[in-house]
């Protein structure tokens, strides 16, 4: 609206007001921000009148009568020293509190980002350092590699991790994976997979306890992608600003495939799935915001799927609706690599099991609507929600007990091979709708700069 | 005990895009609603028609030859098609002789 040179005032709810700040003093836009007082989800209708008549409505007049300028008080942003520079010198302990203070660490110890030990990651990757890999909303900060690998040294990763690290913040910069959107009330965490010889190469676990931590590469890796995403994009939690996730949980750890399993049964890789071929490397990041429950199966192929088909109806549940209503729906089955063999041995392809879990994850789709009261605080119908562009299977009838998709689109399901091969356990990883899906890049292979 | 050892630290951030310059200039200020267009743009999902419906009633209630658009003329600004939406925005505003608007988005 400021670009199109209208003078504009926001109204933001009093949990958002600290992020709309950061936002618009980023973005160096008046901050004409005018607080509705409360909840709004949760507030009456007489109490959403009073406070629209009392607060908002004088709010708007006077923003719109004396606008602020933007600001340059802005006390997280504005004493940014120097990209390169050394900023602080102490023992460990001292570089703990210098950075926890400033918000600079996940909480978590973290190694020191040394000159030595950064020159040591850039030496593993033939990118410029101060290649620009993308601008990261809501501090809009520039992505440089000099970054990557001074939050990778931070997050415990080895050197050799470079290449992937550089992968993962090309991942997340990506316009399709609307990063921006990563400080969003449902609290999704970054899950990276991922696939190709890499997996070897750094010796990732793709057995027992996969998405434990536990295995240096795992483990800091996926410690990276969070840590990256609070430090240059700025999602932090209070007393940091941008970060509104409402419960939120830990970050996923990396997560390979077990792909020699996939090759002996004759399907193809996730990374396969995802279009490199065989040998290439790569790396997709994705959201996750809830975990199933352990889903345990066994007997015919239909027996061993339909449990699974259970937990994605019961884990996606009526938050689905969401995927239906922004368009995206991208849930990640971790599938059992015994359960795999068992159906590749009865004929049953990746494809067929996401034909199956489309038609065979169902459910209610009162629930659907019903959610609407909660998540914007009025109840919806499909129809009403999406002004009519729902999809036809979704308002075909009013029956509010129809069962119908929690999945839009069979091929949207990610399928990845791993866990314990001596156990029958697979899980389901979903994502946040249209906020980060599954965006891939290819991993390139180590060549040291000279 | 022997002393601890000391680190020299790089700073772990990105620099700022803004530090280029300003990515967004700077509207001029609208002062007094009377005979102004104000346009209502949200977020189809936080009960936009009850907010729609207590903005047109106060403001064209209070200033003289205010004129109110509402916002489903708009779109949905963090809907399916937000991308869209907003590419699209400054043209409808600028179609409507919008001299100021009224966005709404967070819950």
């Amino acid at each position: 609206v400021e670009e199109s040179g209208t003078p504009a005032v926001a109204v933001v709810a009093t949990g958002f007001m600290r992020q709309a700040q950061v936002t618009a003093r980023a973005m160096g836009i008046p901050t004409a921000l005018v607080e509705y007082p409360g909840v709004i989800p949760t507030d009456t209708e007489e109490e959403y009148d009073d406070k629209v008549t009392h607060a908002v409505v004088p709010g708007i007049v006077a923003g719109f009568a004396s606008r602020k300028e933007a600001t340059s008080t802005n006390e997280d942003i504005d004493v940014d020293p120097e990209p390169k520079a050394l900023v602080f010198r102490g023992s460990l302990d001292a570089v703990h509190a210098f950075f926890e203070e400033r918000l600079w660490s996940d909480g978590l110890p973290v190694i020191p980002p040394t000159n030595d030990r950064v020159e040591t990651f850039l030496r593993c990757c033939d990118r410029d350092p101060d290649e620009v890999l993308g601008v990261l909303a809501p501090e809009l900060r520039e992505a440089t590699v000099w970054s990557v690998a001074v939050n990778g040294v931070m997050a415990g990763c080895r050197p050799e991790y470079m290449p992937v690290l550089v992968g993962v913040v090309e991942a997340i910069s990506d316009p399709e994976f609307l990063i921006e959107d990563a400080g969003a009330t449902p609290g999704w965490e970054p899950l990276v997979v991922l696939s190709g010889p890499i997996i070897e190469d750094l010796d990732l676990n793709t057995e027992t306890g996969v998405m434990r931590i536990g295995r240096r590469a795992n483990s800091t890796i996926g410690r990276f992608a969070r840590l990256y995403m609070r430090n240059v994009a700025g999602f932090r939690i209070p007393p940091g600003k941008s970060d509104k996730g409402t419960i939120g949980f830990t970050f996923p750890v990396a997560l390979g495939e077990a792909e020699a399993t996939c090759r002996e049964m004759g399907w193809p890789t996730f990374g396969e799935d995802r279009g490199f071929a065989g040998g290439q490397s790569a790396v997709t990041v994705q959201s996750v915001v809830a975990i199933s429950a352990p889903i345990y199966s066994g007997g015919t192929p239909e027996q061993l799927l339909e449990p699974i088909a259970y937990h994605m109806a019961t884990t996606c549940g009526p938050w689905a609706s969401m995927g239906v209503y922004n368009g995206r729906w991208h849930p990640l089955l971790l599938l059992s690599p015994s359960v795999a063999r068992r159906l590749a041995a009865g004929g049953i392809t990746k494809d067929d099991i996401r034909e199956y879990l489309y038609n065979n994850a169902r459910i209610e789709i009162d629930w659907f609507e019903r959610y609407q009261l909660g998540i914007g605080g009025k109840y919806r119908t499909f129809a009403e929600l999406a002004g009519g562009s729902v999809e036809p299977q979704y308002a075909q009838s009013d029956d509010p007990k129809r069962l119908v998709p929690v999945l839009m689109r069979p091929e949207w399901t990610n399928i990845v091979v791993a866990g314990d091969p001596g156990r029958n356990q697979s899980k389901i990883y979903v994502n946040n709708h249209k906020h980060g899906p599954p965006v891939s890049k290819a991993v390139l292979p180590l060549r040291p700069r000279g | 005990m022997d002393e601890d050892p000391t680190y020299e630290v790089h700073w772990p951030l990105g620099p700022l895009a803004s530090r280029h310059g300003p990515a967004i200039g700077e509207a001029p200020g609208l002062g007094d609603l009377r005979g102004k267009r104000v346009a209502f743009v949200a977020h189809f999902g936080f009960r936009p028609e009850e907010m729609n419906a207590l903005l047109r009633r106060e403001l064209t209630g209070s200033f003289e030859g205010l004129e109110f658009y509402d916002f489903p003329q708009f779109g949905d600004i963090h809907g399916p098609d937000e991308v869209k939406v907003l590419a699209e925005l400054a043209e409808h505003l600028s179609a409507r002789e919008v001299d100021g608007a009224i966005v709404g988005i967070a819950a």
